[in-house]
């Protein structure tokens, strides 16, 4: 088993610092899957896949070798925090010039990180840290795998995320559930139930790629968890080109974001019964 | 389309006659055009008569159309000519009529019938400022009159803060008659807020109505900013009885009137364990003298009694009253909007805040807070 790769672009550096602290305020335990391809950074939650974010590894590093378990399952499943990973690349955003990244075995397994800091005098620093990780044993591989995405009642595009950031901020402060609604004639709406209050956000003219329903007034709804898609909300950093909103009537809210075709971010909200 | 009552249709045909049968025709055949510029489409051409810019074509029974100007009883068809104006037999022709029919029934449609309040915000930061400046407690009290819109909330019976937002604020301010309920201050505030940080980066787009039908309904507060939406309905309840508070003229023994900049470095500063806070107002030194005992030791700041801070120093007696921090406290929030504040005491110690704020648009809106003071049990008076 082998991993190691290296990063020297400021911009892919900056985005991959971002990605990790964004995954680092949603949970205390993540796990990350190589592949030749890819890096996928998954969080469950009660072994429900809540985000999955995958990475083109081209795009991000500049040198990828990656050797996993066997010939056929070339793959490596780590365990970690995500906030010790978070912090030793909180020196990267800034100054570094160059990072490398390697699956060591020193006293326990670790993800070694070299960050080459630039200075006044022609050598340049080092830095280096060392998360420990578990590496997780192929028979546990099937929890880890990529969630069944399911079949969505309706799929439309979100608004821009810093609108709806400034509103479920609020919102959050005024219940602890957000009923989503979207509908064919490309209306959503966040809504907010509480004794004293009905909040209700409209957006308009937003593009709808699939809808099961008939009639165009028909509406999709979920309610979900407020806190868990403010934590989404934040993913507004890594500047997506898209994001949808697909909706299962009562069931789940999967919301699907990109960056060009380098960063795909699932995220799973179940629906609370009220 | 029920227009309107069957009655008041024989009326008008009573009055009018033939001419109206026609008119009548003329509007339920929906051959009324209305021609606006291209910006103000959909707006309601009766909000304002001076804003109105528009123009109205009737499409005649004989095919031709007619323009016409809205409100002026002018039509260049033959009837009118002769008729009207040459024979002076009629009052108007079936053309005005019919566009006089429409307007009613459009202004019908806008003016929502039934609701006691109508008002519409341009700018959300004065009421913002003023309405976060009230709210330490979650229900406000609401109420409605002709001279703008107030909102009171109350704390244990001893203080009572009022934000007063003038009718002028408003751009739109409809009343039918004098209403007042309470709300959730708490939700008001969070669903301005939403847009809160955009306003003050560039010039709002913000725009706000307001609706209140009647005991029992919902308030409704509908907010849009580049066609986003916000739809908030507040439940209504019927208000508890406010207390009273009110300094009578001729009780009133000091009055300060100072700029807020004097107070805001004093009262930001205060030391926050001290559970009482003491005024000393007095028409000889040491004048104006706030007092804290904590657990730091007592603190006494005096502060100018005259120069350039404060504008009016009035005190007929020296008097000496405690309050509670914990109540001062609020009204010191209002102190960073404001521009001038008034201090007042009665004979029984009832403190007065009164702020005045100054609004961008140059409106000048008050906050109000009463507290009353702390009954030293052992002065035995």
């Amino acid at each position: 088993m082998k991993f190691r790769c290296r990063m020297m672009d400021v911009i892919a550096m900056r985005d991959f610092t971002n990605i990790v602290n964004v995954i680092s305020r949603i949970t205390k335990q993540c796990t990350l899957r190589l592949t030749p391809d890819e890096l996928c950074f998954s969080v469950s939650v009660d072994r429900a896949s809540m985000v999955w974010a995958e990475l083109t590894q081209t795009h991000f590093f500049t040198e990828y070798i990656m050797n996993g378990v066997s010939e056929e399952q070339n793959e490596i499943y780590l365990e970690f925090d995500p906030t010790m990973l978070a912090k030793s690349l909180g020196s990267l955003r800034m100054t570094a010039k160059s990072v490398k990244i390697k699956l060591t075995n020193k006293r326990q397994p670790c993800l070694t990180i070299e960050i080459e800091l630039p200075s006044l005098s022609l050598e340049s620093r080092q830095c280096l840290h060392d998360v420990p990780v578990r590496v997780i044993p192929r028979r546990e591989w099937a929890e880890h795998r990529a969630p069944n995405i399911p079949q969505f009642d309706i799929s439309v595009d979100m608004p821009q995320l810093k609108h709806v950031k400034h509103i479920v901020e609020r919102m959050k402060n005024m219940s602890p559930r957000l009923t989503l609604e979207a509908s064919k004639t490309g209306v959503f709406a966040l809504k907010v139930d509480t004794d004293s209050a009905t909040v209700s956000t409209h957006f308009q003219e937003l593009q709808v790629w699939s809808s099961s329903q008939r009639n165009q007034e028909d509406k999709v709804s979920a309610t979900i968890d407020i806190k868990k898609f403010f934590m989404f909300l934040a993913w507004d950093i890594v500047h997506p080109d898209g994001v949808k909103c697909n909706i299962v009537q009562d069931r789940v809210v999967n919301l699907f974001l990109h960056v060009a075709d380098y960063v795909k971010i699932q995220y799973f909200l179940p629906s609370v019964f009220t | 389309m029920t227009l309107v009552l069957d009655n008041v249709l024989l009326n008008l045909y009573n009055i009018f006659g033939g001419v109206f049968e026609k008119a009548l025709e003329l509007y339920e055949g929906k051959r009324i055009t209305y021609i606006f510029p291209s910006k103000t489409v959909g707006a309601p051409p009766h909000s304002d008569r001076n804003k109105a810019r528009y123009l109205i074509q009737v499409k005649g029974l004989s095919g031709a159309t007619y323009t016409l100007f809205p409100d002026i009883n002018y039509c260049h068809c033959a009837s009118f000519r002769c008729q009207v104006l040459n024979d002076r037999s009629l009052f108007t022709c079936k053309h005005v009529l019919a566009v006089w029919l429409t307007a009613f029934q459009i202004k019908n449609m806008y003016s929502e019938g039934n609701y006691k309040l109508v008002a519409k915000l341009g700018n959300l930061k004065t009421i913002v400022l003023l309405l976060k400046a009230i709210n330490f407690q979650e229900s406000a009290t609401c109420f409605g009159t002709k001279n703008g819109l107030k909102l009171t909330v109350e704390d244990a019976k001893c203080m009572q803060a009022s934000a007063y937002i003038a009718v002028d604020v408003f751009q739109v301010f409809d009343l039918k008659e004098d209403v007042i309920f309470r709300i959730n201050l708490d939700i008001l505030v969070e669903c301005l807020c939403m847009f809160w940080s955009n306003i003050n980066t560039h010039a709002s787009s913000v725009t706000l109505h307001l609706f209140y039908e009647g005991d029992g309904h919902p308030l409704s507060i509908l907010i849009e900013e580049d066609g986003i939406i916000t739809d908030c309905s507040l439940k209504t309840q019927t208000p508890d009885e406010l207390l009273d508070f009110h300094l009578e003229p001729e009780n009133v023994v000091n009055k300060v009137v100072l700029q807020t900049e004097l107070l805001k470095d004093i009262l930001s500063e205060l030391d926050t364990t001290s559970d009482l806070i003491e005024l000393l107002l007095s028409p000889s030194p040491p004048f104006f003298r706030i007092s804290t005992a904590g657990l730091a030791g007592i603190c006494h700041i005096e502060l100018p009694h005259n120069g350039e801070l404060v504008d009016n120093f009035q005190c007929l007696s020296t008097t000496t009253s405690s309050y509670k921090l914990s109540h001062i406290k609020p009204a010191i929030k209002a102190l960073s909007c404001a521009n001038k504040v008034s201090l007042r005491t009665d004979t029984c110690g009832l403190l007065s805040f009164q702020y005045m704020v100054k609004t961008d648009e140059g409106h000048v809106c008050y906050i109000e807070y009463y507290i009353s003071p702390v009954i030293d049990p052992d002065e035995g008076d």
